[in-house]
C-alpha cells in the first residue's frame, strides 16, 4: 500500500520540517512548530484507525548488500500516537513557557529534531537503524539540556547526561554488533531466540546495559537529575514521557533474545531502581528533582514488569506514565514560571519557599492533583490500572518461581507504593497548601490558553475511565486493542493484593499529611538536616562517586598517557637523533684531527725533511738532473734483469 | 580505453605551478586566482572521472583498473642482469577513485584557506601545487618506481611549506617530519629494489629476463622468478623470519609511519601544530591517507600471505592507536594538538579494518579514510578560524564562544559530533563497517578475537569524552576570551570561510546519511581486493 508509505513518511518528517520552518521564521516559531505537530498527531491517529495489526514494512539498501528497514505494527503505532500527542502538547506549552526567551527558533528546531528521532526510533525495524535513531535521540536530548548554555552549570550537566548515555549506548552498540555477527540479518521483526552459549549471554548483558542507560536505571540513573537543568517542557517530553521510555521499548522489542535468567536480573535491577528512586525522591527539596527521581522509580516498575514477563502491563504503564508524568512536569513548569516572574530568586524550584499556590494557580493545582492521584495509583485514575497490573504480574511470577526470595519483589513493590504516595503528598502539601513562604506577596496572573490546555488535556487523559469503565475490575479494552492481551491474573490473592496496595497508598498520603500538613516547615528542616537524609538526598553519592573518583581517575590516565609521548617516545627518538648528531660530530672530529691531521703530519714531515735536505744540498740543478737520470737508468736496468 | 584523463588530473596543478613562473612576487591576487583555477580544473576532471567510472569493471584485482595509461619510460639493457624497465603506468579503481576526488577537493579548499597569505605568495603556491600533483600521482601510479617517485616528491614541498610558512618551532617540526617519513621511505625503497629483482618475465626472443617495477606484476605470484628472494616459495630467511614476512613488515612500517601508528606518531602533532592551517588540512586529510592507501594497494596486495599472518598484530596496533591517541587527545590543552591526536586515534580504525580481512572491514577502513579526509579538514579549518582571529589556540583561553559566534559554533557542533561518530554523519559509517568486520570475523573464524572490537568501541567513548569536554569548555558557558585585544576580532564566519566549510559539511552529512554514494563505486574493488588478499584464508 503506497499510501501507508507516504503517511508514515509524513508522520516521521513533519516534526523535523516544522522545526526547520520554525527556525526560518523566528517570530512565529512556536505556532508554526505546533501546527506541524498537530498535523503529525492527527495523521498518527488516522494511521492508527486503519492499522490492522499487520506489519507495515519499508526496506532500503543503506550500504551495498546491507538492507535496513522500517516497520510499524499496532504496538508501535500506538506509541507513535503517544509521542506525537505529548510532543504536540509540549510544543503548545513551550509557547507559554518560553515566551520571553530570545532563542525560541533554535529551541523549536531542536525540539522538532528530537520528535523526529524519537518517532524514527519507534518505527525502525533494524538493529542498526534503531541504534542510529537511539543516538540521535540522545544527541537531541543533549542539545535541549544545554539550551541555556550561557550558564556553565547547564553545560556541565548536559555533558554528564550525554556521556553517561554514551557509555551505555556504546555497550549496547557492541551487543547489537555481536548480535549481527552471530548470523542475524538484523531485522527486529525476524529475531529469534539465540542459541544458548557464552556469546548469547554477552549479547544479553550488553543489550541490558543499553536499556539501563537510556531508561535511567541503577547504576546509570545519575544522569536523569542532571538532565533536569533543561527547560521544564523538555523534562516533561524527553525525560519523563518519551526518551527514557525508549529503553523499556527496546526491552519489549528484543524480549525474545534475552535468556530467562537474565530476565530475572532485569526484574531485580528494576525493583532496586524503583526502590532507590522512590527513597531519594522522598528526600528532595527541589520540585523537579522529586519528579525526576519519581520517573526513575516508575521506570524501574516498567523494567521489572518486563523482567517478570508482564510486558503488556509494563507497556501500558509506559503509556499512562507518559501522560501523568508529563502532566506533573508541565504543572511544575507552570509553578516555576509563575514564581520566576512573581518572585525571582536564584532557586525558583525550591519547594521550601513555595506553599499556598493553590489559590493562585487553580487549574495547575487541579491538574496536578489528578496526575498525582494517577501516579500514586488510586482507583479511578489511569496509573492505578497499570501499576496494579505490574504488581499482580510480579506476584504471580513470584508464585511460580522456585526461589522464595522472589517474593521480595512484589513486597518491595508494595512498599514503594507507600513511598510514592508519601513523597507526592509531601510535594502537594509543600507547593500548593499552607501559605506562601517566599518574600513577596503574589498576584494572580493572566492565564494563557497555551498553558492551560496542555496541562488539562494531560490531566484528563490520566483518568482511568478511558481505559476501563469499572474502577476496580473488568476487561481492559485498550490493552486488548493495543497488544491483544488481557490481564489474566487470577487467584484468591488478587483482591487482598489490590486492597493492601490501595491501603498503603492512603497510608502514605496520610503520613505525608501528618508530617507536613500539620507541622509544615519545621518538620522539613529537622528532617533535612539529618545525616541520613542528606546521604539519601544526594542519591547515595553515586553521582559524587562517578564525578569525584571515576572521572578524575580517567583524566589522570589520559594525563599520564600523554606523558608517555613527552617523557618516553619523544625523548627516545630525540636521543637517537642527538646521538646521531654526536656521532657525526665525532666523525667530524675524527676527520679533522685524525684524517686531516695525518695528512698534515705527512705534509709537515715532508716539509721538514725537504727543508733538511735543502740544507744538505745547495741548489745545483744540473747535477741533480744528471744524477736523477743516471739513477733512473740504473733502476730500469735492474728491473730488466730482475724480471 | 585510451584516455589521458588521469594524466590531466595529475599534471594540472604542476601546469599551474609553471604558469605561476610568469607572475612576479607582487601580483598576489593573480597568483591566487591561477592556483584556484588550476585546482578547480583538476577537481572538475576528477568529478568527470567519477562520472565515467564503471563501478563493476573487471573480475580480478589485476584487471580491474580503468583509464589505464602505460608508456615505457626508462628502458635499458643491463647485460646479465636482464633489462631495466620503468613504465609510466597509471590506472584507477574504486579504492583510489575517491581518494583522488578527495585530494582535488581538499586542494581547492586549501587554496581558498590560504587566500589571506601575504608573504612569499608565489613560492608558496608553487610548492602547494607541486604537493597536489605528487599526492594525486601516488594514488594513481601503478608502477612502483613511479609511485615511489611521487611518494618522495610529497616530502619536498611539505618540508618547505612547514619549514617556511609555519609557526615558531617550524624548523624543528619540519625536520622531524622529514626524518620520520624519510626513514619510512627508505624501508619502502629497500623492498622495492628487492621486489624488482624478484619479479620479471622472460623475453621469449632474446631469452633475457625483463625486470620491471609493474605493481600488477608484483601482485601476481606468477610473475615472481623462481628461486628469487621474494618468490612465494622462497625459503630465504632474515634473522629467522621468512624473507617475504620481513619485506611485508618493512613495507608496513614504511607506510604505517605515515598513517601513523603508535609509537611512530610523534612527528604528527608537532608538524600539525607548527604548520599553517591549509597545510595542516592537507597533512591530515591527504598525507595520512597516503600511508593507508599504500597499505591497501602495496603492502597487502603484494604480500597477502604475510599480511594474513600478521593480521592480528596489525589490528592490535589499530586498537593501540585508538586508545592511545584518544587518551592523549584528552590531555591536550592546545586545540590543534588535540585534533592531531584524534587523527591518530581515528586512523587506528583503518588498521583494524585491514586486519579483519573482511569486505566490511576493508570497505570500512577505506570509508573511514574518506570520511576522515572531510572531517579532519573541517577540524583543522575550525582551529584556523580561531587562530586567524587571535593567534591563539589554547582551549582554556576561550569560553562561551557559542554566544558570540553562533555560525562558527554550529559548524563546530556538526564537525565535532561527526568526528565522535554520531550516526547520520560521516564518521559513524566507517567505524560501523570496521566494527562489523571485526565482530563478524570473530564469530566466523576467530581471526580477530572479540576484545579487539570491544576495546575499539571503548575508544569511541574516549573520543566522545574529549570532544564534549572541549565543547563545554570553549563554546558553552559565559562568553569570555583571555586577552582584551581579541575582543574586536571575534567575528562570526565570513563568506570565504562559509565557502570553505559548506562543501565539507555537505560531504559529511551526505556521506553519513547515504554512504552508498561512494560505497557503491568502491565496493566492487574492495571485494576483488579481499578476494585477492583473502584468497589464502580459505585454504588455511
Amino acid at each position: 500500500m503506497i499510501m501507508e508509505d507516504y503517511l508514515l513518511a509524513l508522520i516521521l518528517l513533519l516534526p523535523l520540517l516544522g522545526g526547520i520552518m520554525a527556525y526560518t521564521i523566528p517570530s512565529k516559531s512556536g505556532i508554526i512548530a505546533s501546527i506541524f505537530l498537530s498535523l503529525t498527531t492527527i495523521l498518527a491517529g488516522y494511521y492508527l484507525s486503519f492499522v490492522q495489526g499487520t506489519l507495515w514494512m519499508f526496506q532500503f539498501e543503506w550500504l551495498p548488500g546491507f538492507v535496513m528497514g522500517f516497520a510499524v505494527d499496532r504496538s508501535s503505532a500506538v506509541l507513535i500516537l503517544l509521542v506525537s500527542l505529548i510532543s504536540f502538547l509540549v510544543h503548545l506549552f513551550s509557547i507559554f513557557y518560553l515566551s520571553e526567551d530570545v532563542h525560541k527558533d533554535r529551541y523549536y528546531l531542536k525540539l522538532g529534531f528530537f520528535t523526529f528521532s524519537m518517532l524514527g526510533l519507534l518505527m525502525s525495524d533494524h538493529l542498526i537503524l534503531l541504534f542510529i535513531f537511539w543516538e540521535l535521540v540522545g544527541f537531541s536530548s543533549y542539545l535541549l539540556i544545554i539550551f541555556w548554555f550561557q550558564d556553565v552549570k547547564n553545560a556541565i550537566a548536559g555533558r554528564i547526561a550525554f556521556m553517561t548515555n554514551r557509555i551505555a549506548d556504546l555497550i549496547l552498540f557492541m551487543g547489537l554488533l555481536m548480535l549481527l555477527g552471530s548470523g542475524n540479518d538484523g531485522f527486529i521483526s525476524s529475531l529469534g531466540p539465540l542459541p544458548e552459549n557464552d556469546s548469547s549471554t554477552a549479547i544479553g548483558i550488553c543489550l541490558l546495559i543499553g536499556v539501563l542507560g537510556k531508561s535511567a536505571q541503577f547504576p546509570f540513573f545519575t544522569w536523569l537529575p542532571h538532565a533536569m537543568v533543561g527547560p521544564t517542557p523538555i523534562s516533561a517530553l524527553i525525560h519523563a514521557a518519551t526518551m527514557v521510555a525508549a529503553g523499556v521499548y527496546l526491552l519489549f522489542r528484543l524480549f525474545i533474545v534475552f535468556d530467562p535468567y537474565l530476565l530475572d536480573w532485569i526484574a531485580s535491577l528494576g525493583i532496586i531502581t524503583a526502590f532507590l528512586g522512590a527513597l531519594i525522591a522522598a528526600c528532595q527539596t527541589d520540585m523537579k528533582a522529586v519528579l525526576a527521581y519519581s520517573t526513575i522509580s516508575q521506570l524501574g516498575y516498567m523494567v521489572m514488569g518486563m523482567g517478570v514477563g508482564a510486558y503488556d502491563m509494563a507497556l501500558f504503564h509506559l503509556w499512562t506514565h507518559a501522560f501523568f508524568k508529563a502532566g506533573l512536569f508541565l504543572c511544575a513548569g507552570s509553578v516555576i514560571h509563575y514564581l520566576s516572574i512573581q518572585d525571582p530568586t536564584t532557586a525558583p524550584q525550591d519547594m521550601r519557599r513555595m506553599g499556598g499556590l493553590k489559590s493562585y494557580l487553580p487549574i495547575t493545582f487541579w491538574s496536578y492533583l489528578v496526575c498525582m492521584m494517577a501516579l500514586v495509583g488510586l482507583p479511578f485514575f489511569s496509573g492505578f490500572l497499570s501499576k496494579e497490573g505490574i504488581i499482580l504480574g510480579v506476584f504471580s511470577w513470584a508464585m511460580q518461581s522456585e526461589n522464595g526470595l522472589a517474593f521480595a519483589l512484589p513486597i518491595t513493590a508494595l512498599g514503594i507504593s507507600f513511598l510514592t504516595a508519601y513523597y507526592m503528598g509531601k510535594q502537594l502539601l509543600l507547593v500548593f497548601f499552607g501559605s506562601y513562604r517566599g518574600e513577596k506577596s503574589l498576584k494572580m496572573l493572566q492565564k494563557s490558553w497555551t498553558e492551560i490546555l496542555p496541562i488539562s488535556v494531560l490531566a484528563i487523559l490520566s483518568l482511568g475511565v478511558f481505559y476501563r469503565i469499572h474502577p476496580l475490575g473488568g476487561d481492559l479494552n485498550f490493552l486488548e486493542y493495543w497488544l491483544g492481551t488481557q490481564p489474566k491474573v487470577e487467584g484468591s490473592w488478587v483482591t487482598p493484593m489490590i486492597g493492601s496496595s490501595i491501603l498503603l497508598v492512603l497510608l502514605g498520603l496520610g503520613f505525608s499529611y501528618w508530617t507536613y500538613g500539620r507541622q509544615g516547615m519545621r518538620k522539613m528542616k529537622s528532617f533535612n538536616s539529618s545525616r541520613l537524609s542528606i546521604f539519601v538526598q544526594n542519591g547515595f553519592y553515586l553521582d559524587k562517586f562517578y564525578m569525584g573518583i571515576l572521572v578524575p581517575s580517567f583524566d589522570w590516565l589520559a594525563f599520564k598517557t600523554s606523558k608517555v609521548d613527552t617523557v618516553l617516545i619523544n625523548p627516545f627518538f630525540n636521543k637517537i637523533s642527538v646521538s646521531i648528531v654526536v656521532l657525526s660530530k665525532v666523525t667530524d672530529l675524527f676527520d679533522r684531527l685524525i684524517v686531516d691531521g695525518l695528512i698534515s703530519l705527512i705534509k709537515s714531515v715532508v716539509q721538514i725533511l725537504g727543508s733538511m735536505f735543502t740544507k744538505f744540498h745547495p741548489a745545483r740543478v744540473q747535477i741533480h738532473f744528471v744524477s736523477a737520470i743516471i739513477g733512473l737508468v740504473i733502476i730500469l736496468v735492474w728491473l730488466k734483469f730482475a724480471l | 580505453m585510451s584516455s589521458y584523463i588521469l594524466s590531466l588530473i595529475i599534471w594540472m596543478p604542476l601546469l599551474g605551478a609553471f604558469t605561476l613562473l610568469f607572475f612576479n612576487e607582487r601580483q598576489t591576487s593573480g597568483i591566487k586566482i591561477v592556483a584556484l583555477i588550476f585546482s578547480l580544473i583538476q577537481l572538475l576532471f576528477s568529478i568527470g572521472l567519477v562520472w565515467r567510472f564503471d563501478p563493476n569493471y573487471g573480475d580480478h584485482l589485476l584487471t580491474s583498473f580503468q583509464f589505464v595509461e602505460k608508456f615505457s619510460w626508462i628502458s635499458m639493457s643491463l647485460g646479465s642482469f636482464g633489462s631495466f624497465n620503468i613504465d609510466y603506468h597509471l590506472g584507477v579503481d574504486g579504492m583510489s577513485l575517491w581518494l583522488v576526488v578527495l585530494s582535488s577537493l581538499i586542494t581547492v579548499l586549501g587554496v581558498l584557506a590560504s587566500w589571506k597569505l601575504k608573504q612569499q605568495v608565489r613560492s608558496y603556491f608553487m610548492l602547494y601545487l607541486l604537493l597536489s600533483t605528487s599526492i594525486v600521482g601516488c594514488f594513481l601510479a601503478l608502477d612502483f618506481f613511479l609511485f615511489y617517485l611521487f611518494f618522495e616528491l610529497v616530502l619536498l614541498p611539505m618540508f618547505f611549506l612547514i619549514g617556511l610558512w609555519g609557526g615558531p618551532r617550524r624548523s624543528y617540526a619540519s625536520i622531524k617530519f622529514f626524518i620520520y617519513t624519510l626513514v619510512g621511505s627508505l624501508l619502502i625503497l629497500v623492498v622495492m629494489i628487492a621486489l624488482y629483482l624478484s619479479v620479471g618475465v622472460l623475453d621469449p626472443t632474446s631469452e633475457m629476463m625483463i625486470h620491471s617495477f609493474n605493481l600488477l606484476h608484483m601482485m601476481d605470484s606468477n610473475y615472481f622468478i623462481e628461486g628469487s628472494s621474494l618468490a612465494k616459495d622462497s625459503v630465504l630467511t632474515f634473522m629467522g623470519m621468512p624473507l617475504r614476512a620481513v619485506a611485508f613488515l618493512a613495507l608496513f612500517l614504511g607506510f604505517a609511519i605515515k598513517l601513523p601508528i603508535v609509537p611512530f606518531h610523534t612527528w604528527l602533532p608537532d608538524a600539525h601544530v607548527e604548520a599553517a592551517t591549509p597545510i595542516s588540512v592537507i597533512l591530515a586529510a591527504l598525507l595520512l591517507k597516503l600511508g593507508g592507501y599504500g597499505l591497501y594497494r602495496i603492502a597487502f596486495s603484494i604480500f597477502p600471505d604475510a599480511a594474513l599472518h600478521f593480521g592480528y598484530y596489525i589490528a592490535i596496533f589499530g586498537v593501540l592507536a585508538i586508545i592511545y591517541g584518544g587518551l592523549n587527545a584528552m590531555a591536550q590543552n592546545d586545540l590543534k594538538r588535540m585534533i592531531a591526536y584524534s587523527s591518530i586515534s581515528h586512523m587506528g580504525f583503518v588498521l583494524i579494518g585491514l586486519g579483519s580481512f573482511t569486505v566490511e572491514g576493508a570497505a570500512g577502513g577505506m570509508f573511514q579514510m574518506i570520511a576522515h579526509g572531510f572531517i579532519s579538514a573541517a577540524l583543522f579549518l575550525i582551529v584556523g578560524v580561531l587562530y586567524d582571529r587571535t593567534q591563539n589556540r589554547k582551549i582554556e583561553n576561550f569560553s562561551g564562544l557559542a554566544t558570540k559566534l553562533p555560525g562558527y559554533s554550529f559548524v563546530v557542533m556538526i564537525v565535532f559530533f561527526a568526528s565522535l561518530g554520531l550516526p547520520g554523519l560521516a564518521g559513524f559509517v566507517g567505524e560501523l563497517l570496521v566494527l562489523m568486520g571485526a565482530f563478524n570475523v570473530s564469530a566466523v573464524d576467530g581471526m580477530l578475537p572479540n576484545w579487539i572490537g570491544i576495546v575499539a568501541v571503548m575508544g569511541l567513548l574516549i573520543t566522545a569524552a574529549y570532544y564534549l569536554w572541549t565543547i563545554q569548555r570553549m563554546f558553552l558557558g559565559k562568553y569570555w576570551v583571555r586577552e582584551h585585544s581579541w575582543e574586536p576580532k571575534m567575528k562570526d564566519l565570513e563568506i570565504r570561510e562559509w565557502l570553505i566549510f559548506t562543501p565539507l559539511i555537505l560531504g559529511i552529512v551526505v556521506l553519513g546519511m547515504y554512504p552508498k554514494i561512494i560505497l557503491d563505486t568502491m565496493n566492487h574493488s574492495i571485494e576483488l581486493f579481499i578476494a585477492h588478499v583473502g584468497d589464502l584464508k580459505i585454504k588455511l
